[in-house]
């Protein structure tokens, strides 16, 4: 542990889940508990060999299922220790009824999801129909698209989950940004630990000196879940703050949501994640062929940050939603977010429901550029989603 | 803040000396009869104050809810897993002294908390997992689970047609650090268990046979003198096993008949002869086992 601490920043060659664990290791983590399945598991393979070689300061719990690694983190949260872990696809899908419950209970964690697509049929690349399953039961949801957010959503995460007591979920797509090495600065733990102390956690815990009781059955008149509405909808107040201060102490940050290109943007595309990057490129060309197309990333997925996104798109003719999910039945789960925040604040902009991804399957530049060709040659059909780039037999 | 000062006072028809200290608070809504608040009674009694209590869905909900001690609910299948979480984290935020205790029907122990419970027992958890196995999901009203016995009677199963799982051989199997049965008619032999655990670091898994008048259909007022029975009739045998090994068997010298013991409850009432006789023999076979496999016999008083 001692070796690390210095008051610069040391830049590596990191993967998206190598950034994680250092975002976990510089957090000062407690404990943390995991389950292998790809692309996640070298998150746990690297907080494991962090811990056995001493430099990190911290217990890891191999459990036997993801359901187990979840309930491990919800004891041990409740004792007042702070907790980290990360899963994928089908393990999001086990350890569901847990997930509710620490969303649900508002107890403090960070959890990486690596997106994987879930099955049946079984795959192993990146869609967000996993996290997306887990956009209800009051976790703040982030989705990255450079490994260094990675790291420092984490640490945001930490501030975020300890100041208003809600689990923090940064998600990152398996292999585009799991897999992929990148340059990552990484903030040295005496100044981490200014921006997160660890005495910013005041709720109650398990405590014999001072008993407190949790999670028993209540009356259904019991306002638990009026409350729990209240401060969900104060997170995205506790996400652009932390994100401020951590612009102010490590000369970086990265908003709620980012605009890009968008001032006179006559076409904007909307995306989560590493998609953003490919979205940056086809704004780039179009406005080379002096056509006006804008980004807007999303960062901050839940709570939706309705507010920012009706102001920024309230100015353009089209706003393309390039959704790497899909709700069965209902369209892009970013669309519907989006459609909801348009509808209320009354901006009528024409919205197409792209779909594209979903499986797993690539998505390079050149689908995003016929998604905007598509956009700027024809309106958006009623009441359809549009599927892109499916991969023919 | 409970203060548990260490009190005792001698009970002479027990002939045990009996913790004063009650974590349990009066007037819960546990049915009248209901063995396992007895036995939930006795485990915080012989626990002290410095104790953190887990438990998921189950009768128990309600005593515990109540209770004076720290305490979280979990969902049906994770509680050993919550336990070994809270005991981690206390641990790493520089507790190592409070005693982490997880309450469990048969459900959450032989059937849906399985998986939770032998990945804690695996990596020795330090924690104390209390089963309280009253042969059916009594919470959700009387339904069949792994731990219901040959032809008893369930709301979902008129006459179970395979016998109960053996979840102490499971655990044996695993070479827990340490576990045992006990019994609410045996309460020196409860709580010498009990306070022997607490002297052992590692996952120390107690089995209880909790009498139910509801479920059973019997006489609420028989409900000690039922777990009596199971254990004289070999039915319930009381006995201790340390890292896999059967160290203890405590044999009690009156015999009961089985039989005794099914047709004082109504959830046996439909059962032939013939049936009876096979369940006879099965508990005769597996106490001849106990005997073999067992280390050391100790005698019970009664």
């Amino acid at each position: 542990m001692t070796s690390s601490i210095s008051n610069t920043s040391e830049t590596m060659i990191l993967s998206g889940n190598w950034a994680a664990c250092y975002g976990a290791k510089q957090a000062q983590v407690d404990l943390i508990s995991a389950f292998p399945i790809t692309p996640q598991t070298e998150i746990l393979e690297k907080m494991a060999e962090l811990i056995a070689s001493g430099e990190m300061d911290a217990r890891y719990v191999p459990a036997e299922s993801e359901h187990s690694v979840m309930s491990i983190l919800i004891g041990a949260s409740r004792a007042g220790a702070r907790v980290f872990s990360s899963t994928s696809g089908q393990g999001l899908m086990y350890m569901a009824e847990t997930v509710q419950w620490a969303g649900r209970g508002r107890i403090p964690m960070v959890m990486c999801i690596c997106n994987r697509s879930v099955g049946e049929p079984a795959g192993m690349m990146p869609d967000h129909d996993d996290s997306m399953t887990m956009r209800d039961p009051g976790w703040i949801q982030y989705y990255c698209e450079t490994n260094q957010e990675v790291l420092d959503t984490v640490l945001q995460g930490f501030r975020v989950t300890e100041s208003i007591h809600t689990p923090v979920m940064p998600c990152l797509d398996g292999f585009y940004l799991t897999h992929t090495y990148e340059p990552v600065e990484i903030p040295p733990v005496d100044r981490v630990a200014s921006y997160i102390p660890k005495d910013i956690d005041s709720r109650p815990r398990i405590d014999p000196q001072n008993p407190y009781s949790f999670g028993w059955p209540v009356q259904p008149q019991s306002k638990d879940r009026f409350e729990h509405y209240l401060i969900v909808d104060l997170a995205k107040k506790a996400a652009l703050e932390a994100d401020e201060e951590f612009g102010e102490i490590f000369g970086r940050s990265w908003g709620i949501v980012e605009p890009y290109r968008c001032d006179d943007a006559e076409l904007i595309l909307v995306a989560l994640g590493s998609m953003v990057s490919q979205c940056r490129m086809v704004a780039d060309r179009d406005r080379e062929k002096g056509r006006k197309t804008g980004v807007l990333k999303i960062r901050l997925f839940s709570p939706f940050p309705k507010e920012e996104v009706s102001r920024i798109l309230s100015g353009a003719r089209k706003v393309a939603v390039v959704n790497r999910g899909y709700s069965y039945g209902h369209g892009g789960q970013l669309t519907l977010e989006l459609r909801s925040a348009l509808y209320e604040s009354g901006v009528r902009t024409p919205t197409y429901d792209f779909v594209v991804g979903v499986g797993g399957f690539d998505v390079p530049a050149n689908i995003i550029q016929d998604i905007a060709d598509y956009c700027y040659e024809k309106d958006p059909p009623q009441f359809k989603s549009i599927w892109m780039g499916v991969p023919s037999l | 803040m409970i203060i548990d000062t260490g009190e005792t006072r001698r009970v002479v028809s027990f002939d045990c000396e009996m913790p004063v200290n009650e974590s349990l608070r009066p007037g819960h809504t546990a049915c009248a009869g209901c063995g396992a608040a007895i036995s939930v009674r006795m485990v915080l009694k012989a626990m002290g104050s410095d104790v953190a209590v887990i438990m998921p869905s189950g009768c128990m909900i309600f005593p515990l809810m109540i209770s004076k001690l720290p305490s979280f609910m979990g969902p049906l299948p994770a509680h050993a897993s919550f336990a070994a979480g809270l005991k981690h984290g206390l641990e790493v935020i520089g507790n190592d002294h409070t005693e982490v205790l997880a309450f469990s029907g048969d459900g959450g122990t032989f059937d849906i908390g399985l998986q939770a419970l032998s990945g804690a027992v695996e990596r020795d958890d330090d924690f104390i997992f209390f089963c309280y196995d009253n042969e059916a999901y009594m919470n959700t009203g009387i339904q069949r689970c792994s731990s219901t016995p040959l032809g008893a009677w369930t709301g979902n199963v008129l006459s179970k047609p395979t016998p109960k799982k053996d979840i102490m051989a499971m655990m044996a199997g695993q070479s827990i650090t340490y576990a045992a049965t006990v019994s609410i008619a045996y309460p020196a032999d409860f709580l010498r268990k009990l306070t022997k655990a607490r002297t052992i670091k590692g996952t120390r898994f107690f089995h209880v046979l909790a009498c139910c008048p509801t479920g059973w259909r019997y006489d609420p007022e028989l409900t000690v003198e039922l777990a009596r029975w199971a254990v004289q009739s070999r039915l319930d045998p009381l006995y201790e096993i340390e890292h896999g090994e059967y160290v203890a068997l405590q044999v009690s010298p009156k015999k009961v008949d089985v039989s005794d013991y099914l047709k004082a409850q109504k959830r046996f009432a439909h059962l032939r002869n013939e049936e009876i006789v096979q369940i006879n023999e099965n508990v005769d076979h597996a106490w001849e086992r106990l005997l073999r496999v067992s280390a050391n016999v100790e005698s019970l008083p009664y």
